[in-house]
């Protein structure tokens, strides 16, 4: 980012507090990156996308306002703070910020590590790549007859200003990829999204080792076509979920549910809100077995960030403990609402958007057991290792997940693969159900929902295997 | 736009396209617009949001290689960095055979713009809502008012130069009212426009709150096969993954279950589901496409017949039928959708109904298979009871399991009254009916 560019943020926030504000930020980011698409090795077009605005917000009172330019130019600047001013003094009879919380003021600069910067890489490395996890997908078996393979690689570059003192500057850069994975055989047909990436440059195309993933899992895809088969399963109420699965239950079981906005019902209209209370601290939900963290520091991750978008330094924040809800997820507006201190959680996805409480990387922490030893334990139980569909209600606690690499297990050992089966449970049930943890975490990426207009943030999801009882398992 | 007018930044950007890739063929799209929105929640403003914003997007051929920029930094840097990066993508591109960009032709514009959109009092529009749905009973009622106004430019090498303007209002009001037991009920309402003038606070406030009363009953249902209305908000969103199923694209990437269905019967023979470019209070329309191709009304479905897919120029000379207006340079898609009525009204309907359920509001739709159309989704809001064609009670905690293609063979009933859909769960707007379909999945976790 070109350093007068830095100029614009630091112009916005002296217009705001000329102009009477309590409160300003400022951020002026610039977002670039490049993809490529495969439709059953077919390329589509090469895409590439550049982005460079400034998102301004400022506290007057009880009202905030949030606005944004891509005119990047002083005068342009001010004249949208002059009308945040305007419009959050407007609104001022119906405002319903209680304020800010106090934090330190950060001066920084940070970046995630990269070796090969996404600028160094073109259409044809990303082809040749694609390709390649292409080729690996079909070799799985001639009933792969369908292959959606999408790469992609960016960076952020940001540079935030608070009024009460905090300058941050920032780069990360992040590699994805993305494919739909279909296998047919007569009236059978089995699908499977494949979603892998982190932070860091091109390098993580071999050292997440796309194409060996691609290979493996159109490999299981091939396997449940040929081999799963519906069982009944309303007698087994015990399940050893995969570090995938584990993953997605503590983001949208726990992780959800645990930011703070949507307690406060600020996202009542939108993504809902939480079966959390305002009170909830300190209370059990789940049993002593039951541990999940969010943590954006973790290198690599698809979630990384150093400092959030309020300019207070990210760390770890280990949500339940023991199964004891132990800290939310909080930006700086719904700290001083709850009385606490931010812990670092505001993020954005653009320079258009406004920060809100996020998730990073959220995982269930990995307990002492190897997979062997919970299946001995698990007794009759399902293994599930993936899923395809999954949701959760609007207060995070009836949740879904249908399995697709999937074994019955029988005397600690996997007996039969087993077609698409259903674990429904709710939040309460599932975390009090959880017995024994392993461990080793894996960890997914994904692009996370949130906000209005919605903001999409990566994350990496994870967690071990764990073994759960108490639950009801059916085929779909 | 600043002191440069939008013409001079897509002669710029022709310009600096020719000079710096030297293309067979391209396109110049330039967005300019401006949305106000005030998120609301508690009863409270919990903040005002301006955001302007110019976009472009340029799409070049040369020597059979092909490749598309998005760009919103419209100074001379950006654009030269734009073009640098076209130009890398274009050496090292593969050549793909796709067809050549069409000829100008006849555009019209339905006249559905509202210059001064933007003007409206928002704070006290959504005063009108929060009041209106606490005089109906809610304790609490969160929401977002959008206004927004965009134009939309287009110049191609073959000729096209255009410049479309479009306005929208849009709405979303969410009511939180007492239930039995201690327990929440909620309601949804919205109100969905192409001009303020014709939003309704008031109305999507008291809408919100009717349904939330109507949960305030809440009841156990065991999992099982129901009769299902769905009313608007919750058909329009089934709807909407129609629509995107129907984009040709999506056929040859696998996410569609209309794959091969093409002249087969997929709903009853009074359905139909219709694709317009332009309609009034439709919040999605255009006039042209992103390959300059006059927009239209396409009937994806009619007669209870699957018709056609949408396509681009690219897609529908894969398909061998040529486009239907829908571009998207890579993915062509819906603009508005419009599902043909009923001759019930929604008493009639519920009248209907041995032993079903009404889903208000749903979200969080997930397909185990896009190819089969395997599906779940989460009821929210009130969804009542219906017993012996009576509303008992509003059940709590359901999922709809289903199959969206056998859905669509089971449609049998839906109302004259229609409804605009479009809000943070449904993103391309529909009119809907409220649509009665038998023998829907219904499972629960509790």
């Amino acid at each position: 980012m070109e350093a007068g560019l830095h100029d614009l943020a630091d112009v916005a926030v002296e217009r705001a507090l000329e102009l009477g504000a309590d409160y300003a930020d400022a951020r002026v980011r610039s977002d670039w990156g490049r993809g490529v698409s495969l439709r059953n090795g077919v390329p589509d077009p090469p895409t590439s996308f550049s982005s460079t605005g400034v998102g301004v917000r400022v506290l007057v009172g009880r009202s905030m306002a949030f606005g944004s330019t891509n005119r990047l130019d002083s005068a342009s600047v001010r004249a949208l703070v002059d009308s945040l001013v305007r419009m959050a003094s407007a609104s001022s009879r119906m405002g319903g910020v209680e304020g800010l919380s106090r934090e330190e003021a950060s001066v920084a600069t940070w970046r995630s590590p990269e070796r090969r910067r996404p600028e160094d890489v073109d259409v044809s490395d990303l082809l040749e790549e694609a390709r390649s996890m292409d080729a690996a997908a079909s070799s799985a078996g001639p009933e792969m007859v369908g292959r959606w393979i999408s790469l992609r690689i960016s960076c952020e570059e940001k540079y935030l200003r608070t009024s009460d003192g905090s300058r941050i500057s920032s780069r990360v850069s992040r590699a994805f990829a993305f494919a739909l994975l279909t296998a047919r055989d007569g009236g059978r047909t089995v699908q499977r999204i494949v979603e892998l990436g982190g932070s860091g440059g091109w390098e993580l195309a071999e050292e997440l080792d796309f194409q060996g993933r691609m290979k493996r899992e159109a490999s299981d895809v091939i396997e449940v076509l040929r081999r799963a088969e519906a069982e009944d399963l309303s007698g087994i109420d015990t399940v050893i979920v995969g570090p995938e699965i584990s993953g997605i239950m503590a983001h949208e079981s726990v992780g959800h549910p645990f930011e703070a906005d949507r307690i406060l019902g600020r996202e009542a209209a939108q993504a809902g809100e939480s079966y959390l209370g305002r009170d909830a601290m300190g209370s059990r939900i789940g049993s002593p077995e039951a541990f999940v963290s969010d943590d954006p520091t973790i290198p690599g991750s698809y979630g990384y960030y150093e400092y959030d978008e309020e300019g207070v330094p990210a760390r770890r924040k280990r949500l339940m403990v023991a199964g004891v809800v132990n800290e939310l997820l909080h930006d700086r507006e719904t700290a001083r609402a709850f009385g606490a201190r931010s812990n670092g959680s505001a993020r954005s996805s653009s320079y258009s958007r406004e920060p809100i409480p996020r998730m990073s990387n959220t995982f269930v922490e990995p307990g002492d057991r190897t997979l062997e030893e919970l299946m001995e334990e698990a007794g009759r139980a399902l293994l599930m290792e993936s899923y395809m569909e999954w949701n959760i209600d609007d207060r995070r606690e009836n949740q879904r997940y249908v399995g697709l690499k999937a074994h019955l297990i029988e005397s600690g050992r996997p007996v039969k693969l087993v077609f698409n089966p259903v674990l429904e449970v709710t939040s309460s049930r599932l975390w009090s159900g959880v017995v024994a943890r392993g461990k080793a975490v894996e960890f997914s990426p994904g692009t996370c929902g949130k906000g209005e207009p919605m903001q999409g943030v990566p994350v990496w999801f994870g967690g071990p295997h764990m073994l759960i009882r108490g639950v009801s398992l059916r085929r779909r | 736009m600043g002191s440069e007018g939008a013409p001079a930044i897509v002669g710029r950007l022709a310009r600096s396209i020719m000079e710096g890739v030297s293309p067979e063929d391209y396109v110049v799209l330039l967005f300019s617009g401006e949305e106000l929105r005030v998120k609301f929640y508690n009863n409270r403003i919990a903040i005002s949001e301006r955001e302007v914003a110019d976009s472009a997007r340029l799409y070049a051929v040369r020597s059979g290689r092909h490749a598309l920029v998005a760009l919103d930094d419209l100074s001379e840097r950006g654009i030269r960095a734009a073009i640098g990066d076209l130009r890398a993508a274009l050496e090292s591109s593969p050549e793909v055979r796709r067809p050549p960009l069409p000829p100008p032709s006849k555009y019209e514009h339905n006249g559905d713009f509202d210059p001064r959109a933007l003007e409206a009092d928002a704070p006290s529009m959504v005063e009108a809502a929060i009041s209106a749905a606490i005089s109906g009973g809610a304790r609490r009622v969160a929401g977002v008012l959008e206004l927004g106004s965009i134009s939309i430019h287009i110049r191609t090498s073959s000729g096209v130069d255009q410049e479309d303007r479009r306005s929208y209002a849009l709405l979303n009001v969410r009511a939180f009212g007492a239930g039995s037991g201690g327990s929440e009920a909620s309601g949804q309402g919205l109100s969905v426009s192409t001009t303020p003038r014709r939003l309704d606070p008031a109305a999507a406030g008291r809408s919100a709150a009717e349904i939330s009363a109507a949960a305030s009953r809440p009841c156990s249902v065991e999992p099982g096969r129901y009769d299902v209305i769905f009313a608007p908000i919750s058909a329009a969103e089934l709807v909407q993954h129609v629509g995107a199923a129907a984009s040709a694209y999506s056929v040859a990437s696998g996410f569609s279950f209309l794959e091969g269905k093409i002249g087969e019967r997929v709903a009853p023979d009074w359905f139909s589901l219709i694709d317009h470019g332009q309609i009034v209070d439709g919040v999605g329309s255009r006039s042209f496409d992103d390959e300059g191709v006059p927009t239209r009304s396409t009937a994806i479905i009619s007669g209870g017949v699957l018709r056609t897919y949408l396509h681009n120029t690219t897609t529908g000379a894969e398909f061998g039928t040529g486009t239907t207006g829908n571009a998207g340079i890579i993915e062509p898609g819906p603009w508005n959708l419009e599902v043909s009525p009923g001759d019930s009204s929604v008493e009639e309907m519920v009248r209907e109904v041995r032993r079903g359920l009404m889903v208000t509001s749903n979200w969080y739709t997930r397909f185990q298979n896009y190819r089969t159309g395997d599906y779940s989704t989460l009821p929210r809001d009130a969804s009542p009871f219906i017993e012996g064609g009576e509303i008992r009670c509003s059940a709590r905690g359901i999922r709809i399991s289903s199959n969206l293609l056998r859905d669509l063979g089971n449609v049998s009933m839906a109302s004259r009254e229609r409804r605009w859909v479009r809000w943070w769960e449904v993103e391309v707007p529909v009119l809907t009916p409220y649509v009665l379909v038998r023998d829907v999945g219904v499972t629960s976790a509790f």
